[in-house]
């Protein structure tokens, strides 16, 4: 009771609930750009939070991050160009309702639907949360290399139609965490005598790069091509009376439900479940002969799914310190520069943090709710801010996030190459996730590795002897080689 | 941008990507060449002790995946479809990151404030825009805003150029 009384006390100060507001603020118009998404908001967001107190930098954090999957929704409901991928199912039904002078009222279902979903996700990781950490309190390290490797299955699911690419990423952000020194005894490795290169690549500057400063390269290439719509619809916000919520209430808890299973699971994401959720309700819908004219029941089931994967991708962020994707592999960072590391003993010993978390991701699904009914019309006009002027602007703030980690331009240049190899990879269909993925699970890969080594005294097989590892290890080789299961079967078919 | 580029244009272009898609393959393999070549530096007799195997172990299952990977990247590269953009929008993107390099290197010579000013401007004016009665106040108003935030709202000294010290 004490440590909730003090994580409130820490949310309810006014820099803590300005942070919370100006994130979500910050984070819709994000989502709104189209092309922008979580991670380059929560890269742009970062060097604000090096100067804040622990509370109000992940409040600003967790603002940016459900803020920009709302903000998308407000970009596909209106001009049917999914602001992130995560809003894409969205479009199918929001549009066509926009496109019938209804935009008002579908930018209400959007909203309404995705603080549900924002609100269900976080009781799923208050009670999910500290139970899996406790849990994992009884982890060796070989059950944690046994989990790194799960979680490195997540490459797949980031590297759709392109898994030898993602893989090869994945490898590549590995083995760039292994600069520097060795965590086991400490030796120096692969600095090419360079004194900077001792104290490895951060995960930050190569997040930069590889997302923020590469979209805006690969901006430059599309500028000449015909532009969206920039709209001049009329936009506001209509809440749908009660009398069509009671019917939907179903969609709503089933949306939140697939969002919040999946959101769970490594490399799945918000636009994977989305669309689970539109196919769930599209073929289990009473006015399924609607769908694709803009049906209510869509869009509920969109918003409340990708909102859903919000809280629940933090699960296992939090309890385990193992991210699912780049976003909150980002989070995961960010949290590491405050001062809080996430995983088993996060919740053993600071248990106000995670209150607090708890309590700044309540109030920022309220937060998302009220900036939408209020900032609907708004928001959409940042869409006619001219792009030339807004990568220039873009950039200098990415540069910051780069150089603020450590204050050293060095990192900057690191950013600055992660970001043009990441343009040529992104141009030739490389999925760049897989290299942040890389990047932060290769650490812990290795150091439970070797120290499960030492444990077993060398031997790999005692690795299969320990219960939770083996089934991890199962699980694992069951993903990888269900695609080639799949394929024998459907040949045999 | 061309709506119907010539055949001899497009078979150009996807040669030419094919050529710089191959030249990151290669880069790769100079990649994984050079961390083999690095792992064999010499390691203390320390670091080599023990069941936990010494620093290089790890490194190299992980370059020995890349160099499996490798021939299969090369072998879906034989049918890429891709071809390369446009000539003046590949310019104007070398232009951008050339620029970019300039701006990094600016921040450490005449500081922040300055740099971002130069690069605000510059950068709307190179892909095209010419309302300077516009870009110039976004530009200064912006680097300022930022500067202020960070040096006096968060404490997080920015660079300030080696010439103005």
């Amino acid at each position: 009771m004490d440590l909730l009384i003090l994580a409130a006390t820490q949310v309810a100060t006014p820099l803590t609930l300005l942070c919370i507001v100006l994130g979500t603020a910050f984070g819709v118009m994000v989502g709104v750009l189209p092309g922008l998404g979580s991670v380059i908001g929560l890269t742009m967001v970062l060097p604000f939070t090096f100067g804040l107190p622990q509370v109000p930098a992940i409040a600003l954090m967790l603002g940016v991050y459900c803020g920009s999957v709302y903000g998308g929704s407000v970009t596909a409901t209106i001009l049917n160009t999914p602001g992130t991928p995560q809003s894409a199912a969205t479009a199918l039904e929001g549009f066509p309702m926009a496109m019938r002078g209804e935009a008002s009222r579908a930018i209400g279902w959007v909203t309404m639907s995705s603080m549900i979903g924002g609100l269900f996700s976080v009781t799923v990781l208050i009670i999910v949360g500290p139970a899996l950490a406790k849990f994992s309190l009884m982890f060796t390290p070989i059950e944690y290399f046994a989990l790194g490797l799960f979680a490195l299955t997540c490459i797949a699911g980031v590297s759709a139609g392109a898994l030898a690419k993602g893989l090869m990423g994945g490898a590549l952000g590995v083995l760039l965490a292994t600069i520097g020194s060795d965590p086991v005894t400490g030796a120096l490795r692969f600095t090419f005598d360079s004194f900077m290169l001792t104290a490895g690549i951060g995960l930050i500057p190569v997040v930069v790069g590889l997302f923020a400063f590469s979209e805006m390269f690969l901006r430059i290439l599309k500028l000449d091509e015909p532009g969206m719509d920039r709209t001049t619809m009329k936009v506001g916000f209509s809440l749908p009376p009660w009398s069509e919520w009671r019917s939907r209430i179903g969609m709503l808890v089933r949306g939140s439900m697939i969002g919040s299973f999946v959101g769970a699971l490594p490399g799945t994401g918000a636009a994977t479940a989305s669309f689970i959720a539109y196919s769930e309700a599209r073929r289990t819908s009473k006015r399924r002969e609607n769908f694709g004219k803009g049906e209510p029941d869509g869009i509920v089931a969109c918003e409340s799914a990708n909102n859903a994967v919000t809280g629940s991708a933090l699960v296992p962020t939090l309890s385990l310190g193992i991210p699912g994707d780049p976003v909150t592999a980002v989070m995961l960072g960010a949290l590491v520069i405050q001062g809080i590391a996430p995983g088993p003993q996060l919740f053993a010993n600071h248990m106000d943090i995670v209150y607090a978390l708890f309590m700044a991701l309540i109030l920022v699904n309220f937060v998302m709710f009220a900036v939408g009914a209020l900032g609907a019309s708004v928001f959409t006009r940042i869409l006619r801010v001219p792009e030339p002027i807004l990568i220039g602007l873009i950039m200098i703030i990415s540069t910051l996030g780069a150089y603020g980690v450590s204050g050293s331009t060095f990192d900057v240049w690191i950013a600055f190459g992660a970001g043009v190899v990441g343009a040529l990879l992104r141009y030739f269909a490389f999925p760049v996730a897989p290299i942040v993925i890389g990047l932060v699970l290769g650490p812990m890969l290795e150091l439970s590795l070797r120290q499960g080594l030492i444990l077993t005294r060398g031997s790999f097989l005692a690795f299969l002897e320990r219960p939770i590892a083996l089934v991890l290890f199962i699980i694992t080789a069951l993903v990888l080689l269900w695609p080639m299961l799949r394929w024998l079967r459907s040949r045999r078919a | 941008m061309q709506d119907n580029p010539e055949p001899s244009a497009q078979a150009a272009g996807a040669m030419g990507a094919r050529w710089l898609e191959a030249t990151l393959l290669a880069g790769f393999l100079v990649l994984i060449v050079a961390f083999v070549w690095a792992s064999f530096a010499e390691v203390s007799a320390f670091a080599r002790s023990g069941h936990g195997r010494g620093p290089y172990f790890f490194p190299r299952l992980v370059l020995g995946v890349m160099a499996l990977l490798l021939p299969f990247l090369v072998l879906r590269l034989v049918r890429s479809t891709r071809t390369l953009p446009e000539r003046a929008p590949m310019i104007r993107l070398g232009a951008v990151i050339a620029l970019t390099a300039l701006y990094i290197a600016g921040l450490e010579r005449i500081g922040f404030v300055a740099s971002s000013i130069v690069y605000a401007l510059a950068i709307p004016l190179l892909l095209g825009r010419r309302d300077l009665w516009l870009l110039v106040p976004v530009a200064v108003v912006y680097a300022l805003v930022v500067w202020l935030l960070f040096e006096r709202a968060f404490l997080i000294i920015l660079p300030a150029g080696s010439w103005w010290s």
